[in-house]
């Protein structure tokens, strides 16, 4: 490799620019095809960034170093989440008792559907613990998991990987499971699929986005509750 | 806009503190959030220039959690031989999921909806 090519990718800044610039033409070319899930801009850009690393020989670690100033912004719009939900507070109270048992279902559903499949083919006990937590915001989730047994590394990639599903293909879903309402949609996001789920509700209403939000941070807590009873069910 | 910024930088740091402080299981930034919204509510509503910066930022939220969707690629190996049923998990348990919390959500606010008209 020669010296100048290194000066530009080993800048601290440059993943930083590479996700941006796959970010806007992933973009593009989402909007470009009429917006469908699998070409949703999350995935386009993961491809483009992936390829980018391997033509340029640059590690993830270095890669993800460079992308901190997205990581450390993230926390901030996570406190403003508070705005879409101070606007939509009058719907979120009207409509209390019924997201209550909502979360309360999907929470059990979440847990018990992650935990069937591997408890049916004995799957390792630490496998078990990063699959539990999958539909809580990734710190929660790694919480959890490490305290029964489950891997960070491992945690992290299964709950990322429920959030990616849940924001792609979550809207074609609640489309062919007849959900038309924009609160109940932004709920099943954020309680299926966490910040990654809020993210896509954002792009469907401030409704959906409000109560995404809610979703995800009520689950949140409430699988911090339910995995350890859940697992103890189970052993 | 740039007081909201400062408030909002400012409400992050303070949520993590509280968070590592109290040794509790809820992220920083969600601490942040409720008291953030709490200071709405005390002011009888949402702040023009937040409102302004957050409708900036919303629509492109996914942004933020691309350098993550990369780190699955890169840890893809961590998955090891248990691939395909984690793979088949995931996806099977976020899609039973989102249509039985949508479905279920959407039964019970048209209940409501219609029990207040009855």
């Amino acid at each position: 490799m020669t010296p100048s090519i290194s000066l530009i990718q080993d800048h601290p800044l440059f993943g930083l620019l590479v996700t941006v610039l796959a970010y806007a033409a992933a973009m593009r070319i989402w909007r470009r095809f009429g917006m469908p899930a699998l070409f949703h801009p999350v995935l386009v850009a993961t491809a483009l960034i992936a390829l980018t690393l391997f033509a340029t020989d640059l590690s993830y670690e270095a890669y993800f170093a460079q992308t901190s100033l997205l990581n450390e912004a993230l926390a901030v719009v996570i406190v403003l989440l508070a705005v879409p939900l101070s606007r939509q507070m009058h719907l979120i109270v009207e409509a209390g008792h019924p997201m209550a048992l909502t979360l309360l279902a999907g929470s059990v559903v979440a847990i018990m559907t992650a935990l069937a499949l591997p408890y049916a083919f004995g799957a390792e006990d630490h496998l078990i613990a990063a699959l539990a937590p999958k539909s809580a915001t990734a710190a929660v989730a790694v919480g959890i998991a490490e305290k029964l047994g489950g891997p960070a590394g491992l945690t992290a990639v299964v709950v990322i990987s429920t959030g990616i599903f849940g924001g792609i293909f979550g809207p074609t879903i609640l489309a062919a499971a007849g959900v038309e309402d924009d609160r109940a949609k932004g709920f099943a996001l954020g309680v299926a699929s966490h910040a990654i789920g809020t993210a896509r509700a954002f792009q469907i209403s401030d409704v959906a986005g409000a109560f995404a939000s809610l979703g995800m941070i009520l689950n949140a807590l409430l699988t911090t509750a339910l995995v350890p009873i859940a697992i103890a069910l189970m052993r | 806009m740039i007081k909201t910024v400062v408030i909002a930088v400012a409400l992050a740091i303070l949520g993590d503190a509280i968070v590592e402080m109290l040794d509790i299981p809820v992220p920083g930034a969600a601490i942040g959030m409720m008291l953030l919204a709490t200071i709405f509510a005390a002011r009888g509503g949402v702040d023009a220039g937040a409102a302004s910066l957050f409708d900036a930022a919303a629509p492109h939220f996914p942004l933020f959690f691309i350098p993550a969707a990369v780190g699955v690629v890169a840890s893809a190996e961590l998955l090891s031989h248990a691939w395909l049923y984690v793979a088949v998990a995931i996806v099977a348990s976020t899609a039973a999921t989102i249509a039985i919390t949508g479905m279920l959500a959407q039964r019970l606010l048209n209940l409501l909806a219609k029990a207040k008209t009855a």
